[in-house]
């Protein structure tokens, strides 16, 4: 069995154990969360964690937010112990897809004072792609890199071949031409300006590593085989020229990827046999060494290489390589950076400090990684549980660490890291290591990618593909020098912090600040392909500008942070913090001077810096179990602000207000002692006891009846509420209603000073009880106005009805009254019958029949003798608008008379109705009423019979117009109806018929008996139906009929037709009899 | 009275009768004054015609009134009692619309 060689020193205790022994008193026990919280993400599971973490990084984006992010702890040992922050995210079991979160309420820290800034990689590739800048561009993915070409001015590379490593002849390849300027030589202006600037400041370059990135891809390379390379690169500083070196290693090859199976390989007899025992032991010796300088404070302080050569001193045992070393680390680590002129002492100490720090991590961080692997008790493990060598290996679940240690592939990325840049540098000690060195570090890098390491395995006798991850043998060298035009190379460095000064650049001065312009690659590199846009709405297409890009993969993807804090910060600390540089947080780390274990030498006063943890950071992340396609680009498409936002923004937020709250809460707990509710509890009945004396005393006031009643029912519930225990509540609430009436003052004496707090709550639900009472009174009593106000309303209504009825009864009873006295006055009464009717079928075709008589033809014959012509009858009757002629008039009147004469039975020499001629008038009026003897004895009217005489009817024609006079003596009234005034009649003509009576009379006149009156009658509205009207109106009157209510003024034209049937018939008989009016 | 005109019509050569039986009548229409003489028992239609023809107008548009009353043309002066010296007036017809 063959033993490995380590030395004793390096198998004390790992920082980590050290942590954990002088940690903060952190419990790792379950925290205890909020149930909100709790039951939130069980119900929503993994959506949960990381919808909450997208919402919280959009919140930081969108709000421009100084702080960073939260970060995402590799399990949630980590995340309770060494976290920080409220809410902490983790990853669940080793798998990446189950982002897990818990929270910590004991944590006043929100997420925003959280100090690290860093997550991994994968998770930006996860949850944040695409990435963009602040000016919304995407950074520069690895294979863009060729793109950056930043300067351009080209400086000839001269491709130099030195002997080979291991005697292998490297490929011949073309060299190319020195004065090339194509961009991608130009892209290598600044690193090596930088170099040459590097190189001025050596005082002994003997062999000069310079630069050296590696690239690491896999890819065809030289015919059919595949490899991955790590690319070396030295500057000859004599001519100034590069050379790279690229190593190369099998890469696994490619089956099926579902089938953890690797075939044509079996396990390896011997873990160490293909690297080799006496390498590994140089190794192990040369990083012991390395780790024991610095333990024996070998190292100095030193701000620049040239200083750091000035003051080497080897009598005092300094080791200058190591030195060396340490400062060219701090140069490459981003995190730190070299050491500019701007710094202060005390920050060049720090990063000084930094570099070594990391330094001693790595170094033994490999060294402890060599002692785990390379033993055979290792292989007989896998060999036990793997029949055959396994595809793939999960080391974490066969390698429990201890507690709050690295887990093994976390030391081997971090070992990886440290041997890769060994190799880059050629640490001291480790010439001719190179191949072995390169060995352990893909052994490392296979266990970081849970492969199964190369030493392990073997191939069987009849295959003969090679090992992944062994090196080429034969002409398949594992060294081979390539030109620099095949390589996308760029300084990492350089990218992160571009340099101000450019000596070399003289035309074109950079500016830092300045975007610089993209040119086309040229050369023998193949056309680049076409860069799809990025699925993003946010997208821009890059403008005509300068700029330079970024990178993140894959150099970005070994810059893994490197400091977590591994104490909970304050609140007050979190503002101290600051952020890029957190190893000045000193409080945060625990003093290690303490620690017996430790060598405390002079040099290790700083030697704390060293606690900081470096937890493994880049998992790999397999296709298989990544986020879905699709969900990612829903995800990109909304880049979770709509969807998340909306979903936890709020709940956030409710998080943030319940965290204060829980803190207030118990501050306020401390200082604020809980009253007891016993004693508010005896202070009531007290109350109420008192208040029932006083209500036993003396009744209350008639204000209060109210109140009583609702004290009355209060007990009567109280009663009730009594055998039940949960109605204690409504008891209290009553006994507060009952001790309204009682003073407040009763409630001030009996609150005693213990019990103020009680007492002041007491008063203030007395207050409000009383307020309540107080209102329902007088809604009640407003309730009642309001009834008044109704019923007042409704009286006033019933009145003003009533008084309307009576107002209208009054003048109908006026009304009546007046057409009463109208009608007695006037004797006049309205007909039983329509006075007008319509002629029957026999009369219309005898009035029709006169339009074609003959016109000399004697149609008809009045009372009077005068025969009737067709000229009276058409042309001064029926035509439609004619105008009656006298011989009508006085044919129609005498008719009128006649009937009534005869229907009243009287004589001819003592009628009831007498008329006269329309030709009396004019005697009249020309020569007297005493000279009107001859019409008065043809009328039968003398002094004697007057009286007996009902109505007197007097056509009158004067100025072209029928009027009638009417004189009725037994009414002893005289009128004169005028159809155009409506019934109403001229003055004149009035006194004129006076005067006739008077003459007539002679003695037997009274003057005051007798009246001039107006009779109502329809009134005439056009220019030639006053003669119709005034024969209807003596009808009406000789009938006694009222005119007005007897026709209309619509209906004359058929009156004419009516007067012509009455013409011809020779008077109102048979058909057109009066009887019956 | 009827027997008088009776025997003035039916004995016209009596040598007395002609003054007394002979009357002179004036016809006035306002403007003009048309005397006739007529005998007792000649129609008035007679004298109307003659005045009618005279002034130019037809009958039916006039009227012939004595002491207020309407004339008729078979009237003669004994129905009318008229004495010697009387007057007719002549009125226009009366005609009324408005």
């Amino acid at each position: 069995m063959v033993r490995l060689r380590f030395p004793r020193r390096a198998r004390r205790r790992t920082t980590f154990d050290t942590l954990h022994n002088l940690g903060t008193p952190v419990s790792p026990s379950i925290p205890d969360e909020t149930p909100i919280f709790r039951e939130k993400r069980d119900q929503e599971g993994v959506k949960f964690a990381r919808g909450l973490y997208v919402t919280i990084r959009n919140q930081h984006f969108m709000r421009n937010c100084s702080c960073p992010i939260p970060t995402i702890y590799t399990s949630r040992q980590e995340a309770v112990i060494v976290g920080t922050g409220h809410i902490r995210f983790f990853i669940a079991d080793d798998d990446i897809t189950k982002l897990s979160v818990i929270q910590q309420p004991a944590d006043p820290n929100w997420h925003c004072a959280r100090g690290d800034c860093q997550y991994w990689p994968v998770y930006e590739d996860l949850l944040s792609r695409p990435r963009f800048n602040e000016n919304g561009k995407r950074a520069a993915e690895s294979g863009e890199l060729e793109l950056i070409s930043e300067n351009i001015n080209p400086k000839a590379v001269e491709r130099v071949l030195p002997a080979a490593v291991d005697g292998s002849t490297p490929e011949p390849e073309p060299a190319p031409a020195p004065s090339s300027e194509s961009p991608m030589e130009s892209s290598w202006i600044n690193p090596f300006a930088l170099a040459s600037q590097v190189l001025t400041t050596m005082a002994a370059p003997l062999t000069a590593p310079l630069t050296a990135v590696r690239d690491f891809f896999c890819g065809f390379f030289q015919g059919e085989a595949r490899y991955d390379v790590v690319d070396t690169r030295k500057v000859d500083d004599a001519n100034g020229t590069v050379s790279v070196k690229r190593l190369k290693r099998h890469c696994t090859p490619s089956t099926d990827a579902y089938s953890n199976e690797l075939p044509g390989f079996s396990w390896a007899d011997n873990a160490t046999s293909y690297i080799g025992r006496g390498a590994l032991d140089h190794i192990a010796e040369v990083l012991h060494a390395r780790i024991d300088s610095i333990d024996r404070s070998k190292v100095t302080c030193s701000h620049s290489l040239e200083d750091l050569r000035r003051s080497f001193d080897p009598i005092l045992g300094e080791d200058l390589d190591l030195n060396i070393a340490i400062h060219k680390l701090m140069t490459d680590t981003p995190s730190i950076g070299p050491v500019l002129p701007t710094d202060s002492t005390n920050r060049r100490e720090t990063k000084y400090r930094d570099a070594q720090d990391l330094y001693l991590d790595g170094a033994f961080t490999a060294y402890e990684l060599m002692q785990e692997i390379y033993t055979e008790h290792n292989l007989d493990r896998y060999k036990a549980l793997f029949p055959k060598p396994p595809r793939t290996i999960a080391y974490e679940e066969y390698t429990k660490p201890e507690k709050h240690t690295r887990t093994l592939h976390e030391k081997a990325r971090v070992a990886a890291e440290f041997i890769e840049w060994v190799l880059q540098h050629h640490m001291h000690g480790m010439e001719g290591f190179e191949e072995a060195l390169s060995k352990v570090f893909v052994d490392a890098n296979a266990i970081h990618k849970r492969e199964i390491i190369p030493s392990y395995i073997k191939p069987t006798a009849n295959e003969s593909s090679p090992i992944p991850g062994s090196f080429p043998t034969g002409p398949d060298s594992p060294f081979e020098e390539v030109p620099i035009n095949d390589l996308s190379v760029a300084y990492r460095w350089e990218y992160k912090f571009p340099s101000t000064d450019q000596p070399n650049i003289k035309h074109t001065p950079i500016n830092i600040n300045e975007f610089r312009p993209i040119l086309e690659p040229k050369g023998i590199l193949k056309k680049p392909k076409e860069w799809p846009a990025p699925e993003s709405p946010k997208y821009v297409a890059t403008p005509e500008k300068k700029r330079r890009l970024d990178f993140v993969a894959p150099v970005a993807s070994y810059a893994p942070p490197k400091e977590i804090p591994v104490q909970v910060m304050s609140l007050k600390d979190a503002i101290n913090v600051h952020w890029h540089h957190p190893t000045e947080t000193s409080n945060s780390v625990k003093d290690y001077e303490n620690d017996a274990s430790w060598n405390v030498g002079p040099a290790t006063k700083n030697r704390h810096r060293f606690a900081k943890i470096d937890k493994g950071r880049s998992l790999t992340v397999s296709d298989v179990t990544r986020w879905t396609e699709k969900e990612v680009e829903r995800d990109d498409a909304e880049m979770g602000l709509r969807v998340h936002e909306a979903k936890y923004g709020p709940f956030l937020g409710d998080l943030r207000r319940e965290m204060l709250e829980n803190f207030q809460a118990s501050a306020q707990e401390q200082s604020k002692p809980e009253p007891d509710f016993n004693v508010r509890k005896q202070i009531l009945q007290r109350i109420r006891h008192e208040k029932n004396q006083k209500t036993s005393q003396g009744p209350l006031g008639e204000k209060n009846s109210i109140l009583d009643r609702f004290f009355r029912k209060a007990d009567q519930e109280d009663i009730v509420a009594t055998e039940g225990a949960a109605s204690e509540a409504s008891q209290h609430e009553h006994n507060i209603l009952m001790e309204q009436a009682s003073a407040t003052s009763q409630v001030q004496q009996s609150a005693t000073d213990d019990d103020l707090a009680i007492a002041t709550k007491k008063l203030e639900d007395l207050e409000v009880s009383r307020q309540v009472a107080h209102e329902w009174e007088d809604g009640i009593r407003r309730d009642i106005e309001e009834r008044h106000r109704e019923a007042e309303r409704l009286r006033k209504e019933v009145e003003r009805k009533r008084r309307e009825e009576k107002r209208r009864q009054e003048q109908e009873n006026r009304r009546r009254r007046e057409e009463a006295e109208q009608a007695s006055r006037t004797g006049l009464r309205v007909p039983k019958r329509p006075l007008i009717g319509s002629l029957s079928n026999d009369w219309e075709k005898k009035v029709s029949s006169v339009l074609h008589a003959n016109p000399s033809a004697e149609l008809a014959k009045t009372i009077d003798g005068q025969p009737l012509t067709k000229r009276d009858f058409v042309d001064k009757l029926l035509e439609p608008g004619a105008w009656l002629n006298d011989n009508v008039i006085i044919g129609s009147i005498s008719h009128i008379a006649d009937a009534v004469n005869k229907s009243a039975g009287a004589k001819d020499t003592n009628p009831k109705c007498a008329a006269f001629s329309s030709y009396f008038w004019p005697r009249l009026e020309s020569a007297g009423p005493s000279q009107c003897g001859r019409l008065m004895r043809k009328a039968h009217i003398r002094k004697e019979n007057f009286f007996d005489i009902d109505t007197i009817l007097i056509p009158i024609c004067g100025g072209l117009h029928w009027t009638l006079a009417v004189v009725r003596p037994g009414k002893r009234t005289v009128a004169h109806l005028d159809s155009m005034r409506a019934g109403a009649g001229d003055v004149d003509v009035k006194e004129r018929l006076l005067d006739w009576v008077r003459v007539t009379l002679e003695d037997k006149w009274v003057a005051s008996e007798w009246s001039a009156i107006d009779y109502e009658a329809p009134r005439q509205t056009n220019g030639y139906d006053c003669g119709v009207f005034t024969i209807t109106n003596a009808l009406c009157l000789a009938l006694g009929l009222n005119p007005k209510k007897s026709y209309t003024a619509g209906q004359l034209t058929l009156q004419r037709r009516r007067l012509a049937a009455v013409l011809l018939n020779g008077g109102f008989t048979k058909d057109f009899s009066l009887e019956g009016f | 009275m009827a027997d008088n005109a009776e025997n003035g019509n039916n004995s016209g050569a009596d040598a007395a009768a002609p003054a007394v039986e002979h009357l002179n009548i004036k016809v006035t229409d306002n403007n003009n004054e048309v005397f006739f003489k007529i005998k007792r028992s000649t129609k008035l239609e007679k004298l109307m015609t003659a005045f009618c023809e005279r002034q130019g107008k037809t009958l039916a548009s006039v009227r012939f009134l004595f002491e207020g009353q309407r004339v008729q043309p078979t009237d003669t002066p004994d129905t009318l009692e008229m004495q010697d010296g009387d007057c007719l007036e002549v009125h226009q017809e009366q005609v009324g619309g408005c």
